[in-house]
């Protein structure tokens, strides 16, 4: 279930994003529970991180975009936001908000689609999930936020965090099927990668808090694609 | 004693001029893993398995012994087998590559013993014999001689160009021929010196002239790609002009808008008219204003020069840049991959038929050591047309415009979407190219993906890479 916030103060533009995410979940069978909001202010004070995607009109009489987006920064790394504004020049300035992307009024569907579809799986990526897993009998719930890398040696699998290790029975497809959606890539044979986790990545070797671990020759190519395919966003 | 090991010496005499060969021609190729234990193994492998294989088959195939054509034939087919499986274990290369590798340095070793059996023909010191002088001084001028002026000069960044296939299949047939002739006129030898010379010599010559045609070929492609680049640089600095030329018309056309619009503003006496009237005009005036600020000041120039062309054919073109983690970046290098990139993408939302979809999104961002550099927009998959990868018709278009061609696949650095050949015959699909060729500059890669409408192009940098 996706959460959207719509903060717009023009209630035509509001009804018509309104209308065109209903348009795209339908198309695409989605799940998604959209709020709306008159003015930056409405959902900056007191705000509560509970959204996927934020869309943040620019121009607002009392809080406009751009500091209703700091504001929310200061709270949440992780929603994805994206303006939509009258003019080109503030676009720019997302960057400092990590903002996804803007949409130009009058919005149409066409780039309106093509930009929720990209936000649409930043937020899944970004979702934080439990790995489920059974540590000697006991069941283990690991958040997968935490997650720097799952090796397998033996059939064992060892599950890297920063703080701890866990040594368990399985698979790493099994662990695939678990994080799927979620940004984890495989550098080589017997390591799957958290991407969120990597601090640096060069042709032979990615970096993480404390470890780095080698790329294999034969996964190189593909695990550097989904590399930068989780940095840049996509829309598979 | 050392007659036996004169004997092996001898024999040892062909798989090391081989191997030396292959190790000269190929050395500019692209390394595999673990380079060194390869080239000793295939050094092993070389002067023992080969000989080692030879001496089986001859066993078990007696006839192979009394007949001296077959016998001679059979060794250097093996030996071009040994040295193509060499040369693949070694680097990495395609298979065609290989063919032509292993073929190049069979030929280079036959001109060297075509040269040294012709001068040597008529007396008792042969081949592999070290009490000879002239042996080592005929391979090594041969052997330093081509490789300086051919061998290590064939292969671009490690591989040979495309056609080596061709190449390829041309020089072994031509080998092969020249290995027979030697063959055949080291037969009559005995009976007639001078001509048994002269077709060694004219084997040698045959060797030189393949190898020698490989680097023409070679040399004459470079001059006609650089020919190439210089039109399609005239027609950009043309294209530019023209551009200045429209941007300097709308900019006028703009103002004399304006100027109508001030003076109808003289005459508008009702407050609430005039103060939408101003508003309308400064409405007017800040779309013009569209300074941006992205950290870099050659990209906020590319945005706001390309953001006029998108505001005239209703393209919306939106911005999120990290322009500070372009600073390592040469100022044309920046104008090279923003202007073409947008170039790109304007003209392909330009083809849609539905204005609605033109919009061009570019994000400029650093992770990981890395500076990212992403461009997303629509494409009307019908006019670039989609090939599967295996297929190799060439996909014929009805536009005049340059078209470029986009394969159903995701494709990689070194697959970049081909151009179908238009009227235009200068323009080649250097855009992307110049990207390619600028990203690779600085270590980093241009990776496209046309999927679905959509086209993702994207230009991965490392970020503390100067310029190589």
């Amino acid at each position: 279930m996706l959460r959207i916030a719509v903060v717009e103060d023009d209630p035509q533009c509001a009804a018509q994003l309104q209308e065109m995410i209903s348009r795209y979940a339908s198309e695409n069978a989605l799940e998604q529970e959209t709020v709306m909001f008159r003015d930056g202010l409405e959902i900056a004070n007191e705000y509560r991180p509970v959204w996927d995607l934020i869309f943040l009109d620019i121009e607002m009489p009392h809080l406009d975009g751009m500091r209703t987006a700091e504001m929310i920064r200061e709270k949440d790394p992780a929603v994805v936001l994206i303006f939509v504004t009258n003019m080109a020049r503030y676009a720019v300035k997302g960057y400092e908000v990590d903002a996804m992307d803007f949409l130009v009024k009058p919005v149409s569907y066409g780039p309106f689609s093509l930009k929720l579809r990209k936000a649409v799986n930043l937020a899944k990526s970004r979702e934080s999930r439990f790995l489920l897993v059974n540590q000697d009998g006991q069941s283990l719930r690991i958040p997968t936020d935490r997650i720097q890398y799952v090796e397998v040696i033996n059939h064992r699998l060892h599950v890297h965090t920063e703080d701890e290790d866990y040594t368990l029975r399985g698979s790493l497809q099994d662990i695939e099927k678990q994080v799927e959606g979620l940004p984890f890539a495989r550098c080589s044979v017997s390591f799957l990668v958290n991407l969120r986790n990597v601090t640096a990545v060069t042709k032979e070797t990615v970096y993480m808090k404390g470890c780095e671990l080698p790329i294999g020759r034969t996964r190189k190519k593909e695990f550097l694609e989904r590399f930068f395919s989780y940095m840049g966003g996509s829309f598979r | 004693m050392t007659d036996t090991i004169r004997f092996l010496l001898s024999l040892a005499g062909f798989p090391v001029e081989l191997f030396a060969a292959a190790v000269l021609f190929g050395f500019p190729l692209e390394k595999r893993d673990h380079s060194a234990f390869r080239l000793l193994t295939g050094f092993a492998a070389l002067l023992f398995l080969y000989p080692g294989a030879f001496y089986l088959l001859s066993t078990i195939f007696p006839p192979i012994r009394s007949n001296f054509l077959l016998t001679s034939l059979l060794y250097s087919f093996l030996g071009y087998l040994s040295l193509l499986w060499f040369v693949m274990f070694w680097r990495n290369i395609s298979f065609p590559e290989g063919v032509q590798l292993a073929t190049n340095a069979y030929l280079m070793q036959h001109l060297a013993y075509c040269l040294y059996t012709a001068i040597r023909i008529d007396s008792v010191l042969r081949r592999g014999s070290f009490e000879d002088p002239l042996y080592p001084a005929v391979w090594t001028f041969v052997y330093a001689a081509l490789f300086f002026s051919i061998g290590k000069r064939l292969p671009e960044q490690g591989h040979y160009d495309s056609k080596a296939g061709a190449v390829a299949a041309s020089s072994f047939f031509a080998l092969a021929y020249s290995l027979v002739l030697s063959a055949v006129s080291q037969k009559a030898s005995a009976e007639s010196p001078v001509l048994t010379r002269v077709c060694l010599l004219y084997g040698a010559g045959v060797c030189f002239n393949l190898l020698w045609s490989q680097w023409e070929e070679k040399r004459r492609l470079t001059v006609s790609q650089e020919l190439d680049l210089q039109q399609e640089l005239f027609r950009k600095y043309k294209e530019q002009y023209e551009m200045s030329a429209e941007n300097v018309e709308l900019i006028n056309r703009k103002c004399h808008d304006l100027k109508h619009q001030i003076a109808a503003l003289r005459h508008i006496s009702d407050e609430e008219k005039r103060t939408a009237q101003i508003r309308e005009l400064e409405r007017s005036v800040m779309i013009y204003d569209s300074v941006v600020k992205t950290g870099n000041e050659v990209l906020d120039t590319i945005l706001t020069e390309k953001s006029l062309i998108c505001e005239d054919k209703q393209i919306q073109l939106s911005c999120v840049a990290d322009g500070a983690a372009l600073s390592f970046l040469d100022a044309v290098d920046v104008y090279t991959i923003f202007g073409n990139a947008l170039d790109n993408a304007i003209e392909s939302v330009s083809l849609l038929a539905d204005p609605d979809m033109r919009s061009i999104s570019v994000l400029v961002t650093k992770k990981g050591g890395m500076v990212m550099i992403q461009t997303e927009n629509y494409f009307r998959e019908d006019t670039a047309q989609l090939e599967s990868p295996i297929s190799d018709n060439s996909p014929h278009s009805n536009k005049t415009s340059p078209e470029v061609t986009f394969p159903s696949k995701r494709q990689s650095v070194n697959d970049l979407p081909r151009t179908t050949k238009t009227a235009e015959p200068g323009y080649h699909g250097f855009g992307l190219k110049s990207i390619r060729y600028t990203a690779e500059k600085y270590g980093g890669f241009l990776n496209v993906e046309a999927e679905n409408g959509i086209f993702l192009l994207r230009v991965v940098i490392p970020e503390e890479s100067a310029k190589s």
